[in-house]
């Protein structure tokens, strides 16, 4: 395996009487895909909401490009390079898709005394991205996000993330309310943006999501890592066994253990 | 970009009142009549674009009208204790400005709805206008340079368009390029949209609603001194006119929940309301019915934009 681009060395986190992490170390390699598997309540979110910034661990050391790294704010996380794409955080519904690329970080440009916004660019290079990753059905950035789906909405997030220079995109539950075609789309363009560069972590309660993508799958059970699978090298059933139970043992005989 | 336009509800408004008015009297189609319109819609226009601006953002001011009634009052004193004129607006102005700046300060750091926090100061800066006037009536006999400045003066010496209008006109420029055409306007409708979001991506909010209660206020005491300008005489009675601005906003399209609403919509929206208000003087109407009538406009638009929002909806490919 390459020198991981970022990585999670033991990390330990509690919630009052919870222990949520319980010694956790994950690596995510360069230009590939990290699937963290695992049921509600297992730490999936809490791993990420760490790596993205939001929450500081109790224990632990936390690695980027070499370097140990303390990731005190979201804002610090991202301007490392590293930008999570939460589903219903992202966007606002109420704006355009080029307003809603740019907001926060708007390109502008001088006219007189008036720094003016620069729309013919915000269009254009939302326009370009969104191409670029691949949607076809969006031909203008001027609709309001209202009016997408959440397969397109996902694009743009990750178009955006892209965009901003990520490194790495951690996305929280990207498939999670989208159908079946919807779902393989974002899948693809996940794909796509591994294969340009970009290392990319994500969060699934779909099994079948994972496969196709990940390089790297992760299991967690009640905040312990129970499993790690390179590509290729996963059983499902021994996966589906961890992700409910935490071990591989045959259903019928893990009673007598 | 058809359902971006939600000012439509508005032009519908326009069309239906100068059509009706014009069938019930020909001197309603008049740019006489039209200049009447613009004079009444300065005032309450003005404080419309600082209250949509910041409904835009979320939020709401309720005190607009007292602010505009204080300041105007405060305006008036100052010009007749001989206070420089310039000084005078400048002082004013900055006052309004830090009255909405309260709002912002009280709504924002303790969390309560600014519905509550500005019907507290409608009452407060009420109450401060009836006791520094002791309940009087503030009137120039003579008109001041600054008053004509302000509001008094007019094209011609019969025209019914007063210089207000003008200063009315001023502001809408400076807040359209605001919303429309920079940064920050991006960040207010972030702000008013989804503020969750806007604050994750790095969008200042909370700096944003604190701003723009200060331009929500400052726009109310600008109002206050073109009509003191105008009707050389401010009443320290309430003016009632914090739901008239919010009416118009609303029918210029704004969203009662943030995110959406533009200048252009907030200028059509009062014009709507003033010239349903003049064209119910026109035909004969007691004042009372323009109460009674900008109620039924109010439902009928909002009604006519949310359906005209849902059919976009399932329009939508």
């Amino acid at each position: 395996m390459a020198t991981p681009l970022l990585e999670a060395r033991d990390i330990s986190k509690r919630f009052g009487r919870l222990q949520a992490l319980h010694h956790v170390s994950i690596a995510l390699p360069r230009g590939q895909t990290l699937a963290l598997v695992g049921d509600n309540g297992a730490g999936k979110s809490t791993l990420i909401k760490i790596l993205a910034g939001v929450h500081q661990p109790d224990s632990g050391e936390i690695w980027f490009e070499h370097r140990r790294v303390h990731l005190g704010s979201p804002t610090q996380a991202r301007r490392l390079g590293i930008e999570t794409v939460y589903q219903d955080l992202a966007l606002v519904e109420s704006m355009s898709i080029a307003r809603n690329f740019f907001l926060g970080a708007e390109p502008a440009r001088r006219v007189g005394p008036v720094s003016v916004l620069d729309t013919a660019k915000m269009h254009r290079t939302a326009e370009s991205y969104l191409r670029e990753i691949g949607i076809t059905s969006l031909t203008t950035a001027e609709k309001e996000i209202r009016l997408l789906s959440g397969g397109e909405r996902q694009a743009i997030s990750i178009a955006r993330a892209m965009y901003f220079g990520a490194k790495v995109m951690i996305l929280d539950e990207p498939t999670s309310q989208l159908s079946i075609k919807e779902a393989r789309k974002v899948l693809d363009y996940i794909r796509d943006v591994t294969a340009r560069g970009l290392s990319t972590i994500f969060i699934t309660h779909n099994l079948s999501h994972v496969y196709p993508v990940a390089d790297v799958i992760v299991v967690l059970y009640h905040g312990r890592k129970v499993g790690e699978f390179l590509k290729g090298t996963a059983d499902p059933s021994v996966i589906e066994s961890l992700i409910v139970k935490g071990d591989t043992e045959p259903a019928d005989r893990a009673g007598g253990n | 970009m058809f359902h971006r336009r939600r000012e439509l509800g508005a032009v519908i408004a326009i069309a239906v009142t100068y059509s009706v008015f014009t069938y019930l009297n020909r001197a309603f189609l008049t740019w006489a009549t039209f200049g009447g319109i613009l004079t009444i819609a300065a005032e309450i226009g003005t404080i419309t674009i600082g209250e949509g601006v910041l409904m835009v953002s979320g939020e709401f001011d309720l005190s607009v009208g007292s602010n505009f009634t204080f300041s105007a009052i405060v305006l008036g004193m100052l010009l007749k204790a001989a206070v420089p004129a310039a000084l005078s607006v400048i002082t004013v102005l900055g006052m309004a400005g830090l009255i909405g700046l309260l709002n912002g300060l009280i709504t924002v750091r303790t969390r309560i709805p600014s519905f509550i926090t500005t019907l507290g100061t409608l009452f407060f800066w009420n109450g401060m206008a009836l006791w520094v006037t002791g309940g009087w009536p503030i009137s120039f006999i003579a008109p001041l340079p600054v008053l004509n400045v302000l509001g008094n003066s007019t094209p011609s010496p019969a025209s019914s368009l007063h210089v207000s209008a003008a200063w009315w006109a001023v502001a809408a420029v400076i807040f359209w390029i605001m919303l429309e055409k920079t940064r920050y306007g991006n960040w207010v409708y972030g702000t008013g949209g989804k503020t969750e979001a806007a604050r994750a991506i790095g969008v200042p909010v909370d700096r944003v609603k604190l701003i723009n209660f200060t331009i929500c206020g400052l726009l109310a005491g600008l109002a206050g001194a073109l009509q003191l300008g105008r009707m050389m005489s401010i009443s320290p009675v309430r003016s009632g006119l914090e739901l008239e601005a919010i009416a118009s906003a609303v029918v210029g399209g704004v969203s009662l929940f943030g995110g959406i609403g533009t200048v252009l919509g907030m200028i059509l929206g009062t014009i709507a309301l003033a010239s349903i208000e003049v064209g119910l003087v026109a035909a004969g109407a007691p004042s009372f019915w323009y109460t009674a009538f900008v109620g039924c406009v109010i439902i009928v638009i909002v009604v006519i934009n949310t359906q005209l929002d849902r059919l976009i909806f399932t329009w939508r490919s």
